[in-house]
């Protein structure tokens, strides 16, 4: 891409501000922070790496022991009990942030009691794929 | 059902998520366009977004981290018996360019929505697209209504590669939804191709 096209924007003298919240967003989900980062043990990273996609979907394993399972350990296996579902979606369905879903299903796979079903590598060069997606797409 | 009988069957392959990212100004129909083609009526989650503004201050050159929640919206659709295509929605806020590394990571490129009255909104979304080399398409949300401006006077507002498509979408239409999503998940595939060329 030709550099130049995009220098003369003008990007600072834009007359608007651009950063007015959007409507809904003060409402937020003020309730579960603490209890949610409580059962992440402080930790702030997780031991595999899910992408928001990234869907996920209790094991056999998962749903006998999830009753056993603690705050969102318990929720997370139970609502992807009978379809998969992704950290996104879980995320907003238990009105957690992501970063805390991605840890605790971390810990959910690495125990065995979830499996994931990630997004292809390299998507963008996957030929076959990308014709699929499209022609999928278009039939909907 | 039996839990034991049951055990052995596991999915030869399972679902095959892929995602697209629905940016452009606040109000300009993010949420709507996600909307006219999920499956599932748009959900909204909090994602914790790093922006880092570059200035010169009193102590001399700084890089200023600051880190936001973000509400993003999002939606699904089955494109078929295994692919499930996401589609997050969220706004572009900083005046210094603004971080989605997280979300644009795997991401098969962007429609920029962008309202006629506002142009200048989706400039944020542009330059960090445009930054990053992911591929993308202007989509001009007509809001029912009529276009302010030429698509020809809005693509030199925008001054942007005369080889990105700008169309005209109606945010509320799957149909036209749907045309856009298209029209960016073929400059994608095009792009496949030119790279497989490329390589040969
Ligand atoms: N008439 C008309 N109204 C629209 C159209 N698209 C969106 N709207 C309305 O414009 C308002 C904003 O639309 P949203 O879809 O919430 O926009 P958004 O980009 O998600 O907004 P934020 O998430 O707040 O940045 C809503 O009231 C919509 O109903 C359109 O094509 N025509
Ligand atoms: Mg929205």
């Amino acid at each position: 891409m030709d550099p130049d096209v995009t220098a003369v924007r003008p990007f600072l003298e834009r007359g608007r501000a651009l950063s007015s919240p959007p409507d809904a967003s003060g409402e937020g989900h003020p309730h579960t922070g603490v209890r949610a980062y409580a059962i992440t043990r402080g930790r702030a990273h997780a031991s595999v790496h899910l992408e928001f996609e990234t869907m996920l979907q209790a094991t056999v394993v998962g749903r006998d022991a999830a009753g056993a399972q603690r705050f969102e350990r318990g929720d997370i296996v139970r609502l992807c009990d009978s379809e998969p579902l992704s950290v996104a979606e879980l995320s907003a369905r238990l009105h957690v942030p992501i970063g805390v879903v991605r840890v605790v299903a971390a810990d959910l796979l690495t125990e065995g009691l979830l499996e994931s079903f990630h997004p292809t590598e390299n998507v963008a060069d996957d030929v076959l794929l990308l014709t699929r997606l499209i022609a999928g797409v278009r039939a909907l | 059902m039996s839990v034991l009988s049951d055990a052995p069957v596991r999915p030869v392959a399972g679902p095959i998520p892929v995602k697209i990212v629905i940016a452009g100004g606040f109000g300009v129909g993010k949420t709507t366009f996600v909307g006219a083609i999920s499956d599932i009526a748009p959900l909204t989650t909090e994602a914790a977004m790093t922006s880092y503004s570059e200035g010169i201050d009193d102590v001399g050159d700084v890089t200023t981290k600051t880190t936001t929640t973000v509400a993003m919206d999002f939606g699904r659709v089955a494109v078929d018996q295994a692919i499930v295509l996401y589609l997050f929605g969220t706004p572009g806020q900083d005046r210094f360019g603004f971080m989605w590394n997280d979300l644009i990571q795997g991401a098969l490129g962007a429609v920029v929505l962008v309202d006629s009255r506002r142009i200048e909104d989706s400039f944020p979304a542009l330059d960090y697209f445009e930054s990053r080399g992911v591929p993308f398409v202007v989509a001009i949300n007509k809001f029912g209504g009529n276009m302010f401006h030429s698509l020809e006077d809005v693509r030199e507002a925008l001054s942007i590669n005369p080889a990105v498509p700008v169309i005209t979408t109606d945010a509320r239409g799957r149909s036209a939804v749907k045309e856009t999503v298209l029209s960016l998940l073929d400059v994608v595939l095009h792009r496949a191709l030119a790279r497989r060329s490329g390589a040969e």
